[in-house]
């Protein structure tokens, strides 16, 4: 480990491999092919907080407060210099190269980027303060006074809101208190039934999008591991697998803005097995494009109708066993006739429709 | 026989009905059928079915579970009892001999009534064999000819009789 590492903290990862971000964070930059020092190859995030860095076997971060200034090698006669050195507060400096992107663009975006201080703690502005120490009188008294309260709460809540949508930059740069104020009003949703808080997490959106033009070409890569955090909740609802439309539009709510196309999110998905991720775009005979959990074989599917047959709730139609388990009526088309394939069903087509019962014939 | 016919429990089971597209189940499904119409045949003493008609019947038609074999399903059953040698096309698809036992099974019979009653060398007709009252108890009595006449001939290939006709009687000469 050089002595330069050692000036750098680990970072940690969730298990798509994107880093974890904290709070208030949010991407502002990935370049890929970039050089540090000697290490070749690496993954190169910005973020408002830190810049991290990662390949295969090496993840480390390093916080912008602990950068103490910038050094842009100056341009040769014939040749643009890509290098950028980084001078750490403990006196260590960094070399970087980079090589598929333009380096002046990354020390724009970077000493913008640390001008703003995004870390440092605010108190969350001008949006939950409370009045203290204003003149007492009755109007803010009693009942009353805790309705009005509440009202000019939800006043200033709204206009922030409203300003922030009016200019899409803006929104950036009011980025991170939209982010704290999300998580602030989900924690005021805290005590409700499970069902409100992810529902209001959807519509609150996603906290750090991925987006073009912070991923660049990197986009499908990024995009794809993001689908694989995201989707791990709504997949165990569904017993693991979701149709692809369904994908699309509950990733797109949850986004809200810069919605990705139906390309993008098949591109994305595309990328599964490459990447390694734990979900697989499955393809059925009728056309049907689905997105699976690798936790979630059709092995459990069928153990599930297994157990039906034993504990005698038949017959079953598809619809039946649909609403059972949450499925879209191809999907539970396929497992019956699945199922009816691996003779644990027989069937029964009548005017009635068609129905399946546990195989009486083995 | 005027005792009813007890189904077996299968048969009031919808699937039973429905022919099943799986081919293991198909094939088990396939061979219990056959078994319960040679059952049935052989209880009611049928040996030609016509297949408009017993359609209709209370073997392929349950009225309790409101379910009924179609005709393609008994085609199905049909042609495989013909496979197995249980059975004959009379008219291809439409009438069918079942043979709840087999040409050669009912041969054994008369030539055992025949060694039973030391008709050895003698000769008889056909109509004394088949129907007359000293056969009335016999299995074979009043056997569809067809089926008798068909075991005549696998006596005849044994060379235990011989068959011969003469002024339109048919003569059974036993060896």
């Amino acid at each position: 480990e050089n002595k330069k590492g050692c000036s750098m903290d680990d970072l940690p990862l969730l298990p798509s491999g994107r880093p974890i971000m904290l709070t208030g964070e949010v991407e502002v930059l990935v370049v890929q092919k970039v050089q540090m020092e000697d290490l070749e190859g690496l993954l190169f995030r910005l973020t408002t907080h830190r810049v991290l860095l990662q390949r295969a076997d090496y993840t480390k971060q390093i916080h912008l407060q602990n950068i103490d200034k910038l050094e842009a090698e100056p341009h040769g006669w014939f040749s643009k210099s890509n290098i950028l050195k980084f001078h750490l507060r403990n006196t260590t400096i960094l070399q970087f190269s980079f090589f598929s992107v333009d380096r002046d663009l990354v020390f724009q975006r970077l000493s913008k980027t640390m001008q703003k201080k995004s870390w440092v703690q605010e108190l969350p502005s001008n949006v939950m303060t409370t009045n203290k120490g204003a003149n007492f009188s009755t109007t803010s008294a009693g009942i009353g006074g805790i309705i009005r309260r509440q009202e000019e709460k939800h006043e200033k809540t709204n206009q922030s809101l409203s300003q922030a949508f009016a200019d899409l930059s803006a929104l950036m740069d009011n980025a991170k208190e939209m982010v704290l104020l999300a998580q602030k009003l989900k924690a005021n949703h805290s005590n409700k039934e499970e069902d409100d808080v992810n529902d209001f997490m959807l519509n609150m959106g996603l906290e750090s999008p991925v987006s073009k033009s912070t991923a660049g070409n990197l986009f499908h890569v990024e995009l794809s591991r993001q689908l694989c955090d995201f989707l791990q909740v709504p997949l165990s609802r569904n017993t693991g697998i979701l149709p692809l439309t369904e994908v699309y539009s509950i990733y797109n709510r949850a986004r809200g803005t810069e919605l990705i196309s139906p390309e993008d999110l098949y591109r994305a998905c595309l990328l599964f097995e490459q990447l390694q991720l734990p979900l697989t775009l499955r393809r059925f005979d009728s056309g049907l494009l689905c997105v699976q959990s690798d936790l979630y074989s059709d092995q459990v599917m069928l153990d599930y109708i297994d157990e039906l047959v034993k504990s005698n709730k038949f017959p079953l139609t598809a619809s039946s066993f649909a609403s059972l388990k949450n499925l879209t009526m191809s999907l539970a088309n396929y497992y019956l006739l699945k199922a009816e394939e691996r003779e644990m069903l027989c069937r029964d087509e009548s005017f009635e429709g068609l129905l399946f019962y546990p195989n009486i014939f083995v | 026989q005027a005792q009813p016919f007890s189904f077996p429990a299968i048969h009031n089971l919808p699937p039973f009905f429905t022919v099943q597209p799986v081919l293991n189940t198909n094939q088990k499904q396939l061979q219990m059928w056959c078994e319960l119409v040679l059952d049935y045949v052989r209880h009611f003493r049928l040996h030609e079915v016509d297949l408009m008609e017993v359609v209709n019947s209370p073997l392929f038609w349950n009225k309790q579970i409101n379910r009924r074999l179609s005709l393609e399903g008994i085609k199905w059953i049909m042609e495989e009892l013909v496979r197995r040698g249980n059975a004959e096309w009379a008219i291809q698809d439409q009438r069918v001999i079942i043979y709840w036992r087999t040409p050669a099974e009912w041969a054994n019979l008369i030539y055992t009534y025949a060694i039973n009653n030391a008709m050895e060398g003698t000769v008889c007709t056909l109509y004394e064999l088949r129907e007359s009252e000293a056969v009335e108890k016999e299995e074979f009595f009043e056997l569809d000819i067809r089926v008798f006449r068909k075991a005549l001939a696998v006596l005849e290939q044994q060379q235990k009789a011989r068959v011969f006709s003469s002024n339109n009687n048919v003569g059974v000469k036993f060896l």
